[in-house]
């Protein structure tokens, strides 16, 4: 596969949220906030992309045995790097995000993605499909976070874009809105895939 | 720390459920809640792992990681507890009772990258809870996840998916489902006492 | 006699090294970047609360470091640190960081005073971790606002406020609750009340 390949894949076809139901608790967390969605999306595909490229770089090192605590390891490590970086440059967001940043370790993305790929392919590939993926993992959070925000609090990336006439729909802050706004996106592109399919 | 245990307890299981209100643990809840049966076995497990692991968790922030300051490589060593508890529990599983252990099957290692597990353990180090209300969180969480995925299972079993269309089949219906169960969830914060 | 050539990284030993050595080459990067960025941390740290102290005061805030200098001294009476502002050389208020458990951890506060401690000019929450959407909205201005300009002492007795629902008109006595955060409405009312009750006994005497 070409490199735009293999890109277009990991952010299209094979999206990773809607196609393969990978990655579901961040997203539904981080999106009521788009400063906050950004944020995490380019923290997401930072450490898939390191993740994949190092994990793809040793993967004919690592012994099978413990392949994942590998994995875990360097995930991790990235992680944390992510984190610090929050927390020494962006300290509000460090905040806004809590525990939420320290989860990407546990998201099922970047698992998914150094299994399947990264342990079978080149780096560069891997890198690749990495960022590819964590892109469109954050495509699916800014879409849910720019309805969430705009209805919630009438603001799009803090500025204000609704004025004061507009009744902030409270529950688009509270989570059942989260799950409402996933599964409407899902809908919306599964009709969108069967039709294409079909035409 | 003031907060009454049974309180925490009792916020963990409903108005803060791990699940329909902080999002976590929702991949294996999408995709083991086909069926009550599985589900009951997985959120035992779940529920096992998180207070088991929550406690281990405080012992080791509060005894190893904050004496040696090491406090910024916590994530690495809460996965690694969380990952070495849930291989001991497989293995003592598998000595003592093959039976449970085949009918557990492919559950323990996927609770090993559930978030909610890791979750649970951050969130108890940044709310500085005490060992007896860490435990009570952990506890809390552990059956707040469990009721979340065996009410998602009861109503998938009865959902006849001829009326549903098309796109909205699968993984987004349990994701509306969902929401209209956090959305009752909301309606314990009425109960003064917890929340 | 053929002689086996058994490699290294077939042997059982070698899952483990391999483990040790690439434990030892993360830890390491990870010390490398905290250890850089640490102070960064610190500093800005301690800089968030300055700036928080002076805006409680209400005081403009152009450069956190110089005005922090200008206008604030921090004392301690009593084992209790309080920060004492000063423009133009006359005190004019004082602020007492206060702690006290929410419903979900640790909440820490500013309370800003005038300068006979019988009324509240200033109220600002450090740090909490309630409910987001719920408790965590005692962060919003028109929560913490209600508390300007509300006396601390009536018929020489510390006021305990009582809650109201949000679309209520407050009186003297009275706090607007957030609605569906009753635990952590209480919470604040229940931290100022107590550390109130400390500070005005300490200093009852200036």
């Amino acid at each position: 596969m070409t490199k735009k390949q293999i890109l277009i894949n990991s952010l299209f076809t094979e999206n990773a949220v809607w196609r393969q139901i990978l990655g579901i608790c961040s997203a539904l967390a981080v999106t009521n906030l788009l400063m906050n969605s950004l944020v995490m999306g380019l923290g997401v595909i930072f450490t898939l992309a390191c993740s994949c490229f190092t994990i793809s770089m040793l993967r004919n090192y690592i012994p099978n045995r413990i392949r994942m605590m590998v994995q875990v390891l360097i995930i991790a490590s990235f992680v944390i790097i992510v984190d610090i970086f929050l927390r020494a440059f962006l300290p509000n967001m460090s905040k806004a995000l809590g525990p939420y940043v320290g989860l990407i370790i546990t998201n099922c993305i970047i698992m998914g993605r150094a299994e399947a790929f990264a342990s079978k392919n080149t780096p560069v590939n891997s890198a690749i499909d990495g960022i590819g993926a964590g892109a469109g993992y954050a495509l699916v959070l800014l879409i849910i976070a720019f309805f969430r925000e705009l209805f919630g609090f009438g603001t799009l990336f803090g500025v204000q874009v609704l004025g004061a006439w507009w009744t902030k729909w409270s529950i688009m802050v509270m989570a059942p809105s989260a799950f409402f706004m996933l599964a409407l996106l899902m809908w919306g592109v599964y009709t969108l895939q069967t039709k294409a399919k079909k035409s | 720390m003031e907060i009454s245990v049974f309180i925490l307890f009792m916020a963990a299981v409903f108005t803060s459920n791990i699940l329909l209100t902080n999002f976590l643990g929702m991949c294996s809840y999408l995709s083991v809640s086909k069926q009550v049966e599985s589900s009951i076995g997985l959120g035992l497990a779940v529920f096992f792992v998180m207070t088991c692991t929550t406690a281990l968790n405080y012992a080791v922030y509060y005894f190893i990681l904050v004496p040696l300051d090491l406090i910024y490589l916590q994530y690495i060593i809460f996965i690694i507890v969380i990952a070495a508890f849930v291989q001991l529990t497989e293995m003592v599983i598998e000595r003592f009772s093959p039976v449970l252990y085949y009918s557990l099957g492919i559950f323990l290692p996927l609770i090993t990258v559930n978030c909610a597990i890791l979750g649970v353990s951050l969130f108890m180090i940044i709310r500085n809870y005490t060992f007896i209300q860490s435990v009570a969180f952990g506890a809390g969480s552990g059956i707040g996840w469990m009721l979340a995925i065996l009410a998602l299972a009861g109503i998938r079993e009865r959902v006849n998916e001829k009326f549903i269309p098309i796109g909205l089949r699968g993984a987004a219906l349990s994701l509306i489902i969902t929401g209209i169960m956090a959305l009752g969830f909301i309606g314990f914060s009425g109960i003064a006492v917890i929340q | 006699m053929e002689k086996q050539k058994i490699y290294f990284s077939e042997t059982k030993f070698y899952p483990v090294f391999f483990m040790m050595v690439i434990t030892i080459i993360c830890v390491g990067i990870l010390a490398t970047f905290y250890h850089l960025t640490n102070k960064r941390v610190e500093n800005y740290q301690a800089t968030q609360i300055q700036k928080q102290v002076l805006e409680t005061f209400e005081l403009p805030v152009m450069s956190v470091k110089e005005d922090y200098e200008k206008y604030i001294t921090v004392r301690t009476r009593d084992n209790i640190n309080f920060y004492e502002a000063k423009r133009d050389n006359i005190v004019i208020g004082y602020c007492f960081p206060m702690q006290g458990s929410g419903l979900w951890g640790t909440i820490r506060a500013l309370v800003a005073l005038d300068v006979e401690l019988s009324q509240i000019t200033g109220f600002s929450i450090i740090e909490q971790n309630e409910t987001p959407g719920l408790g965590a909205r005692i962060t919003e201005a028109w929560f913490l606002n209600q508390f300007k300009k509300k006396p601390i002492i009536l018929n020489d007795e510390i006021i305990k406020y009582s809650l109201i629902p949000e679309e209520e008109k407050a009186g003297i006595k009275e706090i607007q609750q957030i609605t569906g955060a009753t635990a952590s409405s209480r919470a604040i009312v229940n931290i100022l009340y107590n550390n109130l009750v400390e500070i005005i006994n300490k200093f009852k005497n200036s």
